[in-house]
């Protein structure tokens, strides 16, 4: 178990060097932060002053080593714009991320899971296929274009909701809903094809034919194994998740991680988009290596293929 | 019965990407305004159903009195040609680094799968709008960045079903015929992977007409007065609490549009690779 593991986290530690140099590569090299920040008339002392002044006179291997020392310490430097610590931006606005992310999740999987089950039971009966059409249909859906229209509905027609902001938890009620729309149609397809999977299996046949009741049959024999896919799934789709947050939380004005990273990007605040950028996709590794890690609890046979291989 | 109902999605799919993409061709012929001509006398007018709604502009105007459904065919042009052309670029490139891994594999193979591993981890929708900020906006720009950013997903297919086939009797026995790799990849292996190829791509014109819409929604993509689906459900969502039809048009036009296309590539792929239950271009990280 351990061998997998360190495997897993030396492999989950490259990954992050690679996000580090990529994301330092693409906003010093294909683009000059120095250029993008002053006017397009700036004279050369001006531009000289400012590459001093940030430090981006200086070789770029030296630049992305000081980047990486620092990002090692926590310290990814200070906004351009408000003098504020990186870290300490991103910090502030992670709860809120964070709260809208596992709302987003509790919806779409108590949504997905459910469906995706009932679906899977009752193969080609009518529920399963108005849940099939639904997921088809919600995959298609922009949901920068759903917040907006559950925004029209219900704060501007039934002024049940707020339109945006962070406070209550009745904000969170339609960013969360939009969140979990996004998850939602995805998970129910797997969930309903892991199912699937697990009730041909011929333990379940050799089950059924001992007399075992359909309910034990599926919640003691049918789920427990359909788990295996369903935690991988939670892992991939936090990712989905974290990529759905930054949608939602520019449509809904949701004071998180995601909406700091995209004002930075319009701004080209750099030092913040190396943050938060890096920090988003750290997040994302380490939930797929827990996710990993979890399914080889769940399922001795990965761990020992690996550890074989 | 399974197989007509396959079909059934195949047709509808088919019709709607078909009217999707004679709005994009018939484009002049087809609206009936100028998608550009400002008219202040009439501007803000509701959809034809609505009170003070009229038939000259069916689905209403918008704040400078542009016609919403000339624009929106109009639209159709930017958002089919960005998502085709992204995909172009993305599936020639991945598609290169997916034959290159898995049939030299050593250390070709493990550059490309690690560069691979990367850019998956990365909040794909975050790459997009760095790079775009950094190489600017525009269509161009905005193709060539999601084009760029969106191989990934096409070199793990490829890899892996180029690793199956280069063991296979067919190309060992072209190998020992002496023909070189380049020839045995181009007319052996690519040849056996096209149908896989093509649901990936169908499937991910609609991923990435949705990629270009949000990038033109935050005015990071298409350049205001051109109209684009994205573009103009960005300046419709000013308007939102009083003129709904601004941002709802532009963004029901997106669902079809990719609604059609999910259902015609989830049709194809049972036709041409009834194996592939889902493909990784549906499961991705974004």
């Amino acid at each position: 178990m351990s061998t997998y593991v360190t495997r897993r986290l030396g492999q989950a530690l490259f990954v992050c060097l690679g996000i580090s140099l990529i994301t330092f590569l693409l906003l010093h090299v294909v683009g000059d932060p120095v250029l993008l920040l002053l006017p397009q008339d700036a004279s050369d002392a001006d531009i000289l002053l400012l590459k001093q002044k940030l430090g981006l006179d200086r070789p770029l291997p030296t630049q992305y080593l000081v980047f990486l020392a620092g990002a090692l310490r926590g310290d990814f430097g200070e906004s351009l714009f408000t003098q504020e610590s990186v870290l300490a931006l991103i910090l502030e606005r992670m709860p809120a991320t964070l709260e809208l992310t596992v709302a987003g999740m509790l919806v779409g999987l108590g949504i997905a899971i459910p469906l995706g089950v009932v679906s899977a039971i009752r193969r080609g009966s009518l529920v399963d296929r108005l849940c099939t059409v639904s997921a088809v249909a919600g995959q298609a859906m922009p949901i920068f274009w759903l917040g907006i229209m559950l925004i029209i509905l219900f704060a501007v027609t039934f002024r049940l909701l707020p339109a945006s902001g962070r406070g209550t938890a009745a904000h969170l009620v339609l960013p969360a809903i939009t969140l979990g729309a996004y998850l939602a149609p995805l998970t129910m397809r797997l969930t309903r094809s892991g199912m699937l999977d697990v009730l041909t299996q011929d333990y379940i046949r050799t089950a059924r034919a001992k007399g075992v009741s359909e309910r034990v049959l599926l919640f003691k024999h049918a789920l427990r194994n359909a788990a295996i896919p369903i935690v991988t799934i939670l892992g991939v789709q936090f990712g989905r998740l974290l990529g759905g947050a930054i949608v939602t939380e520019t449509v809904f004005a949701w004071p998180g991680v995601a909406s700091l990273a995209v004002k930075a990007i319009r701004t080209y605040d750099y030092p913040v988009v190396q943050g938060s950028v890096v920090l988003l996709a750290l997040i994302i590794v380490l939930a797929n290596l827990a996710t990993d890690v979890a399914v080889t609890y769940l399922d001795p046979r990965i761990r020992l293929g690996e550890e074989r291989a | 019965m399974r197989s007509w109902r396959r079909l059934r999605f195949l047709a509808v799919g088919g019709a709607v990407v078909l009217l999707a993409i004679a709005c994009a061709v018939l484009a002049p012929v087809l609206s009936p305004h100028d998608p550009y001509a400002q008219a202040v006398g009439v501007r803000l007018l509701p959809p034809v159903w609505e009170p003070g709604g009229s038939w000259t502009h069916p689905l209403g105007t918008d704040p400078l009195g542009r016609d919403l459904l000339s624009r929106i065919i109009y639209g159709a042009r930017i958002s089919i040609s960005a998502g085709a052309l992204a995909v172009a670029v993305s599936m020639a490139l991945g598609v290169l680094m997916g034959l290159l891994a898995g049939y030299y594999r050593g250390t070709i193979d493990t550059v490309i799968s690690s560069l691979v591993d990367v850019i998956l981890a990365f909040p794909f929708l975050l790459l997009a709008l760095a790079a775009v900020a950094v190489v600017g906006p525009g269509f161009g720009n905005m193709v060539i960045v999601l084009g760029v950013t969106g191989w990934p997903i096409y070199t793990r297919v490829v890899r892996a079903e180029t690793l199956k086939y280069r063991e296979r009797d067919f190309v060992q026995a072209a190998r020992a015929l002496g023909l070189g790799s380049g020839r045995i990849i181009w007319a052996h292996v690519l040849p056996n992977l096209l149908n896989a190829i093509i649901v990936m791509a169908s499937l991910e014109v609609a991923r990435m007409i949705i990629l270009e819409s949000f990038l033109s929604f935050l005015g990071l993509g298409i350049q205001p007065p051109i109209p684009s689906w994205g573009g103009m459900l960005g300046e419709g969502r000013v308007y939102m609490l009083t003129h709904w039809w601004l941002a709802a048009f532009p963004g029901l036009a997106i669902f079809l549009t990719t609604l059609g296309i999910n259902l015609f590539g989830d049709g194809l792929r049972d036709v041409l690779d009834p194996h592939r239950v889902l493909t990784t271009a549906s499961a991705r990280v974004e």
